[in-house]
């Protein structure tokens, strides 16, 4: 077996179970019960795509994704920095309720 | 050298990804959002550290430093997250699973 066959064997691996990954974080950003879990689902879907990114860059045998790495790691923590201070702000009498007990 | 260093990166790829998909199954199956933070804390950061190390070993136009940027950003980024759901949670006092029960 030469070695380009185990990197082609090692990359349709990578690539079948980082969507499933993203599968994962797509499930739990639709049916979680309170906000903060589709938030969870939101930042596992960020980090399986620059998971994704590493992969095909592997195959594509390109250093060009690097920062794209970088840059969508950056979005995703901004993201999450910004919900938390959404979500930490005193809530209004009669405001929106984020659900937080975890009804339904 | 070239051969060894071919394999090593085939083996961080599987690795990496068999731990994010732990995580994955952990966000799914996990009872409550401090058990969901602590599988996307832990897990996915030694998976994500293991396909950029891979990224590191397997193309040879990439920088090393920039590798090891990258592993320096997503050691702080993604524990930090997870911290920043916990804490949401602990301040609005949401529900959490023990052994016994909902507390």
């Amino acid at each position: 077996m030469s070695i380009n066959t185990l990197i082609e064997i090692a990359y349709y691996f990578g690539l079948a179970l980082m969507f499933s990954v993203l599968v994962c974080g797509c499930w739990r950003l639709t049916r979680g019960p309170t906000t903060l879990d589709r938030l969870l689902g939101l930042d596992t879907f960020t980090v399986s795509i620059v998971g994704l990114v590493a992969v095909y860059s592997i195959r594509a045998n390109t250093a060009e994704y690097v920062e794209l790495i970088l840059i969508v790691t950056a979005l995703g923590f901004f993201t999450t920095v910004c919900f938390y201070y959404y979500l930490s702000q005193p809530r209004k009498k009669g405001g929106e309720d984020f659900n937080l007990e975890g009804k339904s | 050298m070239m051969i060894l260093m071919h394999v090593i990166g085939a083996l961080c790829v599987v690795t990496g990804c068999f731990f994010m998909l732990v995580a994955g199954v952990g966000i799914i199956k996990f009872p409550d959002a401090y058990c969901r933070a602590h599988a996307l804390g832990k897990a996915m950061t030694l998976g994500i550290i293991f396909l950029l190390l891979a990224l590191g070993f397997l193309v040879e136009s990439v920088a090393w430093w920039k590798v090891a940027l990258g592993i320096g950003f997503q050691l702080v980024t993604i524990p930090v997250a997870s911290h920043l759901f916990c804490l949401a949670a602990y301040r609005r006092k949401m529900r959490r699973w023990t052994a016994k029960g909902w507390v």
